[in-house]
This record gives C-alpha cells, sequence and structure tokens, in this order.
C-alpha cells in the first residue's frame, strides 16, 4: 500500500514537529480543563498563548508536510518516479488526519472529559471540532490562519512555507480589498457584514467556498500540475470567502436560514403596531450604545403572534431598510439584537415588542421628519424548554441531561455568580434567576443563548465553553434595586431554565410611512 | 520507436523553446542530444519525462502518449539529471529503501553491487552529498529496477574526469540490448563511442538525426595541399569551416564521398598536389556544425 508506504516517509522526517505539535495540544488541552467552571486570568492566558502557537503551528506543518514531494516547479525527484498521484494526495490526507487531527482530537477528548462531559458528549464535541478545524478559514480571532484543509491546498501550490505564507497574505488582503470595495460601493461601509443575524447563512457559504475550492486546488496541482490555475484559484477563493461573509444581501441571509423552517414557526406573524407610544429608555440601557457608533437608536413597536404556548421564540437577527422619498436608502446597523419574545406560561407574547434599529446618523439627520419606507426582515429562533433545576446560590452544583454543567458562588456584596461548562457544539439557551423561597420574591431573569443567537454557526468554535452571569442581589455599593437581599441568600436558591433551538424562521413588515423621529425612545432616568 | 517526437512546440511565453520537434529513438539505441546552451535539450527531455507540457505536437514514450505516461510506465524509465533535487533530509539508504517498493522489478542484488561500485557512503545526508556524489547516487536510483529507458540529462556536468569514467562504467554495464540510453550533454568526449545515434538542436530546431555510423561517414575533416596559396572563388555548400594556412587548405565535407571528392576538388582549385580526408570525431563535428549554424552556413 504506497499511501502507507509515503505517509511512513512523511512521519520519519517530521516527527519532531508531530510530537511538538501533539505536546501543545496536550498542555493547552489540560491547561483548559484546569479552567473548571471560574476561569482565572493566570491560566487564561497562556490558553490565549498556546491556542496561537497551534493555529500556526498546524499551518507550518500542514505545508511542510506536502512540500516534502512539492508539486510545483520541474525538478522534483518524484515526478519521475512510479508514484500514483492518488496515492501522494491520499498519504498527505492521511498525514493531517492521523499526525495533526489525531493528537488534537484526542486532546480534545481529554479535555471534554477532564471539563466534566460524558465520554460519548466529549466525543461528539471533539469530533465537531476537528471537523470544523479541518475546514475553518481562519476569519475570526488571532492568528487568523485557516484550517488544515485550506493549508493543504496552499501548500500544494507553493515551493516553500515563505511563499504558502505570502500567497495566503496577498490573496486574502487583495480578495478583502476587492470585496471591501464592492461592499462600499454597494451598501457604503468598506467592512460589515458580519452580523450575526445572516451569520448561518454566510458562514456555511463560506466554509463551503473553502471545501470546493481547496478541491479544486488540490486536483488542478495533483493531477494536473496547473500551478498558475491553482494560484488564480485560491485568490478567487480568498475574494469568495469574503464576499459571502461581507456581501451577501441581509435579506437573503435571512431567507436561506429560514428556510429551513418547520412546522413550529409556520403560525408566527409580525405587524407594525403605530397606536403604541413610544419606548421608555433608561439610562443604561444595552443599546445606548448605538448612539456612539454613529447610529441613532430607533424602537418600533412590534406585535409577534402564533406562538405554541410551550415553546420559546428568540428574535436572532434583525435587519431594517430605510427608503426616502427623495431616493435615498439606508441600512440599519447589522448588530444583532437578541429580544426574548415569549416564554412558556405566557398566553401569548407580550404587545407590543420594541426592537430597536441603528439608523445611520447622517440618514436620520436629513430624513428624520420626513415620511420613509421602512422594510424589516426579523429571523426568530425557536426553542423548546428542556429543563427547570434549581440549586444552592453558594457552592451549588448540577449538571443537566444536556451536559451542561453550573456552579455557583458568592460574589461579594454584588450578586452570586453562575459559573457553566457546556459542550462547545450543543447550542443551548440558560436562563437563571435568584429566588428567596421564604418571601417568594424573585430577581429578573438572566438569559445567555450559546453560543450567541446565531445557535448553529457557531456551535463548532470549541471542545468545551464557558460561560456564566452574575445574578444581582439588592444592594447600596452597586445601586441595585433587586427585591432580593443578601441577607436573604440563605433561604434563596438560583433557578435554572434550559432550553434546546428548535429551528429558525424570518417573517418581513414594510412600514409604508413613518416619521423616525416619532419613534426614538424617552429617557426614564437611570436604569438597572 | 521507444520515443517518438511529433512536431513538438514548447513557449515560454514568447520565447519558442521547442519549435516543431520530430525525432526518433530507436529501442536499444544510445541516443545523443547534442546542441549549444539553450537549444532545448532539456526541455526535450522534461517533455518526455512529462514534467512539462507541450504546447503544441505531441510524443509518444515506450509507446504511451507523454502526457498519459503513468506508473506503468515509470517503472521503466529511469532519470538523472544535473539539476535533480532529492530530499535532502534523508540518508542515501533510506531513500533507496523507500524506492525500492515503488518499482516491481527492483533487484537488490543489482542495487548492492551498484552502490558498492560508486562507493556512495549510505548513511550519509543526500543534502550532505557533493555534486558528483549526488550525480551517483541519482543513478543508483534508476539502475536497480533494469529500466527499459535510461534518460541522462547534461549528467556530467560539474563532474572531474574520474567520477565521469565511474559514472559511464556504471552506464555502460547495465547497457544491453533491452536498454534504450537517451543521453543529452556537452561533453562529447564522453558519448564518443558510446552514443549509436545522434540528434543535433539548435534554438529549439532539430538541424538533423542519424545514426553515428552515418555521421561519422558523411563527414570527413580534408586538408588540401594547393599548388599556391588561393581561395577558391566557388565552394560546395557541404564543406564547412574552411581555413587557408599557407598551400593547405582545410575544411569539414559533410557530404564526404570518396568519388567524389577529387573531382569537387578540381573544381574548386583546379590541379593540387595532394588530398588528404580523416574521419572526425563527435567533438569536432559539434564544433563544426555549431559554428557554422552560428554563422548562418547550411549544415
Amino acid at each position: 500500500m504506497m499511501i502507507w508506504h509515503i505517509f511512513k516517509k512523511d512521519l520519519k522526517l517530521q516527527w519532531p514537529f508531530v510530537l511538538g505539535l501533539a505536546l501543545a495540544d496536550a498542555i493547552n488541552a489540560t491547561l483548559q480543563g484546569m479552567l473548571g467552571h471560574f476561569p482565572n486570568f493566570n491560566v487564561l492566558q497562556p490558553v490565549f498563548f498556546l491556542n496561537g502557537f497551534i493555529t500556526v503551528a498546524t499551518f507550518l506543518l500542514v505545508v511542510a508536510v506536502v512540500q516534502l514531494d512539492p508539486v510545483p516547479e520541474d525538478r522534483q525527484d518524484w515526478l519521475v518516479r512510479p508514484i500514483r498521484r492518488w496515492d501522494l494526495l491520499l498519504s498527505k490526507l492521511l498525514f493531517v488526519v492521523v499526525c495533526i487531527h489525531g493528537p488534537l482530537f484526542a486532546a480534545n477528548f481529554y479535555q471534554g472529559l477532564a471539563s466534566g462531559l460524558s465520554s460519548g458528549q466529549a466525543l461528539d464535541a471533539a469530533l465537531s471540532w476537528n471537523a470544523y478545524d479541518f475546514v475553518k478559514i481562519g476569519m475570526t480571532g488571532p492568528p487568523r490562519f485557516p484550517g488544515t484543509l485550506a493549508a493543504l491546498a496552499i501548500g500544494a501550490a507553493t515551493r516553500s512555507v515563505g511563499q504558502a505564507l505570502a500567497l495566503g497574505m496577498v490573496g486574502g488582503v487583495g480578495g478583502l480589498l476587492v470585496a471591501g470595495g464592492l461592499r462600499r460601493a454597494i451598501y457604503g461601509d468598506f467592512f460589515g457584514g458580519l452580523n450575526q443575524s445572516g451569520g448561518l447563512a454566510q458562514w456555511i457559504l463560506a466554509l463551503f467556498v473553502v471545501l470546493v475550492g481547496a478541491a479544486v486546488v488540490l486536483s488542478l496541482q495533483y493531477f494536473h500540475r496547473a500551478t498558475r490555475s491553482a494560484w488564480i484559484v485560491i485568490c478567487v477563493g480568498l475574494f469568495l470567502v469574503w464576499s459571502s461573509l461581507m456581501l451577501m444581501p441581509p435579506a437573503l441571509a435571512l431567507a436561506t436560514q429560514s428556510a429551513f423552517s418547520s412546522a413550529p414557526g409556520r403560525g408566527v406573524s409580525i405587524s407594525f403596531v403605530p397606536e403604541a407610544r413610544k419606548h421608555q429608555f433608561s439610562a443604561t440601557s444595552r443599546y445606548a450604545s448605538l448612539a456612539a457608533q454613529g447610529f441613532t437608536p430607533v424602537y418600533l413597536p412590534l406585535n409577534i403572534t402564533g406562538i405554541s404556548p410551550d415553546l420559546n421564540l428568540v428574535a436572532e437577527g434583525v435587519h431594517a431598510t430605510f427608503t426616502a422619498a427623495d431616493g435615498a436608502r439606508a441600512e440599519s446597523d447589522p448588530d444583532v439584537l437578541s429580544l426574548p419574545v415569549h416564554v412558556p406560561g405566557q398566553a401569548d407574547a407580550p404587545t407590543p415588542l420594541y426592537q430597536v434599529f441603528g439608523v445611520p446618523d447622517d440618514f436620520y439627520s436629513s430624513h428624520s421628519d420626513q415620511p420613509i419606507r421602512i422594510d424589516v426582515d426579523i429571523t426568530f429562533g425557536i426553542l423548546r424548554p428542556s429543563g427547570r433545576y434549581e440549586l444552592p446560590p453558594v457552592r451549588g452544583a448540577i449538571t443537566t441531561p444536556e451536559g451542561v454543567s453550573c456552579e455557583t458562588r458568592q460574589f461579594p456584596n454584588r450578586g452570586i455568580t453562575l459559573g457553566c461548562i457546556k459542550p462547545g457544539n450543543l447550542p443551548i439557551r440558560v436562563s437563571a434567576d435568584l429566588v428567596d423561597h421564604a418571601s417568594g420574591l424573585g430577581n429578573p431573569v438572566f438569559t445567555q443563548f450559546m453560543p450567541g443567537d446565531a445557535p448553529y454557526a457557531g456551535g463548532l468554535t470549541n471542545v468545551i465553553t464557558q460561560f456564566g452571569f452574575t445574578l444581582p442581589f439588592r444592594s447600596t455599593e452597586t445601586g441595585s434595586a433587586y427585591p432580593v437581599t443578601a441577607a436573604q441568600i440563605a433561604s434563596s436558591s438560583v433557578v435554572l431554565m434550559t432550553s434546546k433551538p428548535l429551528t429558525h424562521v424570518m417573517r418581513s413588515v414594510t412600514i409604508p410611512n413613518l416619521k423616525l423621529s416619532e419613534w426614538t425612545a424617552e429617557f426614564t432616568g437611570a436604569g438597572h | 520507436m521507444i520515443i517518438q517526437t511529433d512536431n513538438l512546440w514548447k513557449k515560454y511565453g514568447r520565447l519558442d523553446a521547442l519549435e516543431g520537434l520530430s525525432i526518433a529513438v530507436p529501442e536499444g539505441s544510445t541516443f545523443a542530444l547534442i546542441g549549444a546552451n539553450g537549444a532545448g535539450k532539456s526541455t526535450t527531455i522534461k517533455t518526455l519525462m512529462n514534467i512539462i507540457a507541450p504546447s503544441r505536437g505531441g510524443a509518444t514514450v515506450l509507446g504511451v502518449d507523454s502526457r498519459r505516461l503513468s506508473p506503468v510506465q515509470m517503472a521503466q524509465i529511469g532519470y538523472v539529471s544535473e539539476n535533480q533535487e532529492m530530499p535532502g533530509r534523508v540518508s542515501v539508504g533510506e531513500y533507496i529503501a523507500y524506492l525500492r517498493p515503488f518499482y516491481p522489478t527492483w533487484d537488490k542484488d543489482l542495487e548492492a553491487e551498484i552502490l558498492a561500485q560508486l562507493g556512495l557512503p549510505q548513511e550519509r545526508k543526500i543534502k550532505d552529498l557533493s555534486h558528483g556524489m549526488r550525480m551517483k547516487m541519482a543513478l543508483a536510483c534508476a539502475l536497480p529496477f533494469r529500466p527499459r529507458l535510461l534518460v541522462l540529462d547534461e549528467p556530467f556536468s560539474g563532474l572531474d574526469p574520474l567520477v565521469r569514467d565511474e559514472f559511464m562504467e556504471n552506464v555502460l554495464r547495465q547497457a544491453g540490448e533491452k536498454l534504450t540510453i537517451l543521453i543529452s550533454s556537452h561533453e562529447l568526449m564522453e558519448l564518443e563511442g558510446v552514443a549509436t545515434h545522434v540528434a543535433f538542436l539548435n534554438k529549439g530546431k532539430l538541424l538533423f538525426q542519424e545514426s553515428m555510423e552515418e555521421l561519422t561517414d558523411r563527414l570527413r575533416e580534408v586538408h588540401v595541399t594547393l599548388e599556391r596559396s588561393a581561395r577558391p572563388a566557388q565552394m560546395p555548400k557541404a564543406w564547412l569551416d574552411f581555413r587557408l594556412s599557407g598551400n593547405v587548405a582545410s575544411f569539414v565535407d559533410t557530404a564526404y564521398c570518396k568519388d567524389w571528392l577529387a573531382a569537387d576538388v578540381a573544381a574548386a582549385f583546379g590541379a593540387v598536389r595532394a588530398i588528404d580526408a580523416q574521419a572526425i570525431g563527435l567533438r569536432s563535428i559539434f564544433k563544426t556544425l555549431a559554428r557554422a549554424t552560428r554563422d548562418g552556413d547550411a549544415a
């Protein structure tokens, strides 16, 4: 079997690097396993460094292995040997799977177990992370290096590690500049569109481009040795990756996402409520920051009906196009603004719900008092509640059947800190509140959706995910005016509720004549 | 024919490296591809080995289109080139052991014999070998599977005379009726007595190809002792490299015929005292033809 024969030769040459990378994977997994429910900075710092090192070292090792039998140029000895091109390509793939993903998978699996996941959950999480690492694009988090499949393609198209780095950099920056230029011409800003509202469709398209592009490059190189064409494919592919993320029209991205809608979302409808009053605005509102980013927040009252009473409905992504009578157009700020729409136990969604839209300042200042048309697209995530658990507010611990493990501890004078760990590929919504059983009082519910509010897109980004939040009690130090106080902790418990996403649905509404100035919020003083 | 090219063209941008090359290499021959630097010898060989693709035309090697050479054919071809890049970080022994399974006909006894004859240090890494040692190494990797076709691209370049001798001794030891050798070289002395056929390339074009026997038969260095020193008013086009020293005129007759020489000389010079025609070596043939093509004379 020549694939195995070539693989053994490569391993013989590269084993010190394979061992080094495996060691780095193992140390990284051990450190991440030590992070626990309440990660501290002393452990996080080396983890951050090691993650970067592993990303770069993996890219370099893949390129180096491919270039042990370099494809470009016309002097390589293997070209005149009876070596099947398929055997050579498959031997390189085997090396990547066994020597790079093998140790990574083992480390990931150990990390999952060390973090308290069951063997099945740890296996599932490690598999999904390795699959993502194979096709990832490296657009998130420094260092911005691609996954092993893209490294294989770049390595096959170049003669040296330096050339591979240069090609990746020139193609990546070139693709960004062209895609950014196009985005500027179409949408008016150079670098945008990486929003979560359309994240799923955008990222899936980008990963698809990587998959197809790498297959084309490997085929061109190993079966035709067409290096010039391979370079063109790499540069065009990098442009298409950027374009997938930056140029896809938000409405198309949202529609693609909702194309997978199933029965639970069919009855949902959305309408504008013109008779509603202005939204009440507090100083600490999370949306106040829009003003600092060049957007004017406008709150539109929306009525959302038709939700099945046993399900949760969460607004995942919103997008609005503002069109003035003079033809001027503007797009809303792409930042996702998650909005709980419905929770079980309520007869229907509270009405109206105020959805905030960031209107670009220049458009707002010139058109705020004119009637404009607004086209709104909203995607909803539909979730099914999966559990309700209670745990003591101090040194409490629980692991849900889904594998979400949470612990509690007191944050002196401020509140209760809830720290959770979950398998990286498990999309789940966790809500928690502090309830005093003696008085029957409860503090507000805090919610996190992991990962993010476009569930499936970010689900592969780690083996485990640490998250948590502080559940504040009434405190003069923080100014919190919640019902439950620190003195009531002993008789209180933290109530944890989990939900799993079922599907997505997109709804659109057109508001034909609306004056933006009439829908800014009213300031009501300091909030929570 | 074990190799045949048909109107082979290769372009690098605007440069025509090969211009309609058509050659035929008979099985069992030692076929020398000669020509000045940039004549297109290495391009021809790389096209035949499917290392580079022709721009136009085609070639067959072992009866198969050169673009479709598969491991079946490659297992019958030994290739040695002056600029062959082998993996530097492995040792001689390791690399030979790596290559062995790819060749169904690999003969381990022959391998041991060749390694001993070439004096290759098996433990030494390829990157630490001298140029001469590396060429021997390439040869040691090209012979143990008893190839049907041995392709040598400038194999003597940069080798000292001793290594050249060892190299050729080993090549010739393997040569037999079944082995065809295609060799491109500047070192024509080394091909003397070895080549059975020769093709002469100039700027990508084939000037001629024929067997050495025919070539040495039709080319003669002629010295004519004249009655008095005088340049002929007209000479046959087949006379190249004409020189006059005192009353002795010398030239290379590229269409030598014993019966016609005296008449041709008489027609050019009139009465002469003596005519002496001698066979010439490949090196002289190359120099004469190269000079003639450079000066624009017909070959």
